[in-house]
């Protein structure tokens, strides 16, 4: 369980080699390029990063994701709903892949699906224009009035508008038109009254804006002079046509959809061939002579000096120990029991190289606080069988993997707790429900301890010592994050005070509550915190140069604003642990709803034996089933919670790079043989 | 009607102090939606362009949900030092009304601090979006908005139990 060792490796070769060395770093596959310079500077002079025009990739993996963003629609991704939820590589064979490559034509498939799309775009646009003035002036099919075209008049200008007959009425009974402007109603229909107005052609424009003003609907004008019928047939005609134009695209592109698997594979491979071409900006060439550095991991260190040998036989190589100041890429690698836990350290953020990796001490929180949440035996029977099914489905995704381990562990928590607090799909168990003497309701009481329902505030206290505990193990990270890196100081002063500030401060707190605490506790706890508080006065300010500002950081950190910690901040952090019991009976609560709604339908039935366990069943399942999905959500997220933030915020620092070899991954794909 | 105003609000304070823990979960419970609701608008944002981050992103968009839960402890703990818990009602109409105050000002607390919280989530749920790497730093931005909900459930707690520790009413002159 740590943060794995790596080297740092310099690779220095003849300046004819410094094209091919990122292609075959990626082949070997297990080095961390990193920058030569450190990004601290540009290269000056004769020294210059080894170019690579990366923009021909960058433009083949624009035109590959734009025809799959089309294609997406008309194919969907192989695997179904998981294959969506959880997206993974596509596994593939090098014969496959290779295939693809020669059988995708990229740039004529995309110039074809570009044009497509736009010619799919215009087809909606005029099919939803001819839909919208069909609907408007349909109804008026049939009238053979005259609709002129807009120049075919010569001293007059004609218009055909449409209008809510009552605003229809209104304007020309009061005579709101401008003058110039003679209106007449033509038809009603459909709820709408149709208009003509004619104007003499210099006031026209004038006119228009008036009668638009007033809510008047313009009817486009004809290109030519027709008659109303002639014109709504047109409009249907057009619709139908753009309805034939779309079905047309639209088969075309799904058939095209059926390449969608092969666009990706070699979507993929561009896009790791340009992840390699990036690494050669890490490097360096002076003309004469390439170099590359980077990490390696200890353990693979003799695998790379042969694979380096094998691939790139004229290069030298130089092993080292890491740069102290250099920013370490982080690889972790934990015991089967622990790995679980690494999905968190990795979901939050890497520790620096030097610190530790924290996975194996919060492993056990993490999972006592999610069997506390969800708490339920039968609802953690689901979950471990769940996970369980998914982890060997997944089993070749590390980061997965993990993740479903960590669900199944959540779930045998969850099956502990539950059983010792009688939670059987809540209370199912009852004889209500399953009839008296039931083995489910004997298993029950005999493994139940209490009932969180019943006793809510013991369950409160326990929450809220769990909270004391982890606190104190978040100080007890700290303290032993100082002394690995020989920080003596930061252990005893940063850690080992709070050690006696803060049980004082929880004797102290414990006998405000509980006036029969022993006196000779409570001085106890006064001395402690005394100690405490004025040791970590004296110290917390070492930093400061000034006796007045040491003096006043000393006294700010015990309020918790500076330093690693404060008062206000444990009793905030443990106080937060109180949500483990709203979770844990919001769970039992929504349960025992649900088996209360299924018995209440079976009762209005009143159906016999066998039809009303069949009316329960289809009830409770889907109604425990959202239970399970909803308060399993929100124990992970919750006990994720409590460790991001109360328990590493005591201690943990991430933002450490991941190491990632070259060639080892590429996201999309992933070549199987 | 009389009957249900003496029996709640007179000759006992049960009826206060029920509305009281009532009020205190249903501001807590308004302001962690708000408060969700606001960061989970960023969060989609951010996961249609990058929605590799979900699982950093997750957290960030729950922060706000804690003040619901703190709401439900002042209520759980309402109950039960009145004794509602054990369905023997112990409430005199003065420490009724004492805890109503104290469900009202702990329930806005709870309610304005989740929106701010959500607020703040937003602006962290931005940053880890810029820079992923900084995950673990943009979570204490909206963690410390929290600090003030947790003093408002610590204050409740503490004046239940002083509220409930009175041992007859003040004498009115």
């Amino acid at each position: 369980m740590a943060i794995d060792p790596l080297k740092q490796v310099w690779l220095i070769g003849p300046a004819s080699e410094a094209e091919g060395m990122p292609e075959r770093l990626a082949r070997v596959g297990l080095m961390h390029v990193a920058d030569v310079v450190g990004g601290a500077s540009a290269p000056q002079g004769a020294v210059a990063a080894l170019s690579a025009d990366t923009r021909a990739l960058e433009a083949q993996i624009r035109r590959l994701s734009e025809t799959l963003d089309v294609l997406a629609e008309y194919a969907r991704a192989p695997g179904g709903l998981l294959s969506n939820l959880i997206p993974t590589p596509i596994e593939t064979t090098r014969a496959e892949l290779a295939s693809a490559l020669d059988a995708l034509r990229v740039e004529a498939l995309h110039a074809e699906v570009k044009d497509l799309a736009a010619r799919r775009a215009a087809a909606q646009a005029a099919r939803d224009d001819a839909r919208r003035r069909f609907a408007s002036l349909g109804p008026f099919r049939g009238l053979a009035i005259a609709f002129p075209a807009e120049q075919a008049l010569r001293w007059t200008s004609s218009h055909l508008w449409l209008v809510a007959p009552k605003q229809a009425r209104r304007i020309i009974e009061r005579r709101l038109v401008p003058d110039g402007v003679t209106l007449e109603q033509v038809a009603v229909a459909g709820g709408m009254a149709l208009v003509a107005s004619v104007t003499l052609r210099e006031d026209a424009s004038e006119a228009f804006a008036r009668l638009h003003e007033l809510g008047l609907e313009p009817v486009p004008a004809p290109a030519s002079s027709t008659t109303l019928d002639a014109y709504v047939a047109a409009i249907e005609a057009k619709g139908a046509e753009a309805e034939k134009e779309l079905a047309a695209v639209e088969a075309r592109l799904a058939e095209l959809g059926k390449l969608r698997h092969q666009v990706e594979l070699v979507l993929g491979h561009y896009e790791e061939r340009l992840e390699t071409a990036r690494a050669a900006s890490k490097m360096l060439t002076t003309g004469r002579a390439a170099v590359a550095t980077g990490y390696v991991r200890e353990r693979e260190l003799d695998a790379f000096k042969a694979a380096v040998g094998r691939e790139l036989p004229h290069v030298a190589l130089v092993v080292e120990d890491p740069d102290p100041a250099a920013p370490v890429p982080v690889s972790l690698t934990n015991s089967r029991l622990f790995r679980p836990a690494q999905f968190l350290v990795e979901m939050f953020g890497l520790p620096n190289y030097r610190a530790f990796d924290p996975s194996a001490y919060l492993f056990v929180s993490f999972v006592v606080f999610y069997g506390f949440c969800f708490g339920d035996a039968i609802y953690g029977s689901v979950q471990l069988a769940l996970s369980w099914a998914l982890l060997r489905r997944y089993r070749a995704y590390p980061g997965l993997r993990n993740f479903f381990l960590l669900l199944a562990w959540g779930g045998v928590s969850s099956i502990l707790m539950g059983a010792l607090t009688g939670s059987w799909a809540a209370n199912l168990w009852e004889g209500k429900y399953l009839g008296e003497g039931n083995p489910l309701g004997w298993l029950a009481r005999k493994l139940m301890i209490g009932d969180p329902m019943e006793k809510p505030l013991v369950v409160l206290g326990l929450a809220l010592v769990m909270g004391v505990l982890n606190q104190l193990w978040g100080v007890t990270m700290k303290f032993h994050g100082c002394w690995r890196q020989g920080d003596w100081k930061g252990a005893l002063f940063d850690a080992g005070l709070w050690y006696l500030l803060l049980p004082g401060v929880i004797i102290l707190v414990a006998a405000f509550f509980e006036p029969a605490t022993p006196g000779w506790l409570v001085t106890l706890g006064k001395w402690l915190a005394i100690v405490g508080a004025v040791g970590l006065v004296l110290t917390q300010g070492r930093g400061e140069k000034s006796l007045a500002g040491k003096i006043v950081v000393g006294l700010v950190s015990l309020y918790g604003i500076v330093g690693s910690y404060g008062v206000l901040a444990f009793v905030g952090d443990t106080l937060s642990y109180s949500r483990l019991l709203a979770l844990a009976l919001t769970t039992t609560i929504v349960g025992m709803a649900v088996n209360i709604i299924g018995s209440i339908i079976n009762q209005m039935l009143g159906a016999p034996f066998l039809v009303g366990v069949l009316v329960f069943a289809l009830v409770a399942i889907p109604g425990h089933l959202l239970n399970l999905v909803l308060s399993g959500l929100g124990a992970f997220i919750h006990s994720a919670r409590l460790i991001f933030v109360e328990f590493f915020g005591r201690f943990y620092e991430p933002g450490a790079e991941r190491f990632a070899p070259l060639g080892a991954s590429s996201g999309r794909i992933r070549v199987v043989d | 009607m009389e009957e249900f105003w003496k029996l709640y609000f007179t000759q006992t304070g049960i009826g206060w102090a029920m509305i009281g823990a009532m009020m205190a979960v249903m501001f807590g419970g308004v302001g962690s939606a708000t408060g969700i609701r606001i960061a989970g608008a960023q969060a989609g944002g951010a996961l249609s362009e990058k929605p590799e981050l979900f699982g950093k992103l997750l957290i960030l968009m729950a922060l706000p949900g804690t003040q619901g839960f703190y709401s439900f402890i002042i209520a759980i703990y309402t109950a039960s030092r009145t004794g509602l818990l054990a369905g023997k009602p112990e409430v005199t109409p003065l420490q009724g009304v004492g805890l109503l105050f104290v469900g009202i000002c702990a329930g806005i607390v709870q309610w304005r601090s989740a929106v701010y919280q959500g607020e703040a989530a937003a602006a962290a749920i931005s940053m880890t979006a810029r820079r992923p790497d900084q995950s673990g730093r943009s979570i204490l931005i909206p963690a410390l908005v929290e600090t003030y909900a947790v003093v408002a459930l610590l204050a409740s707690i503490l004046f239940i139990t002083w509220i409930m520790g009175i041992k007859a009413p003040v004498a009115v002159q």
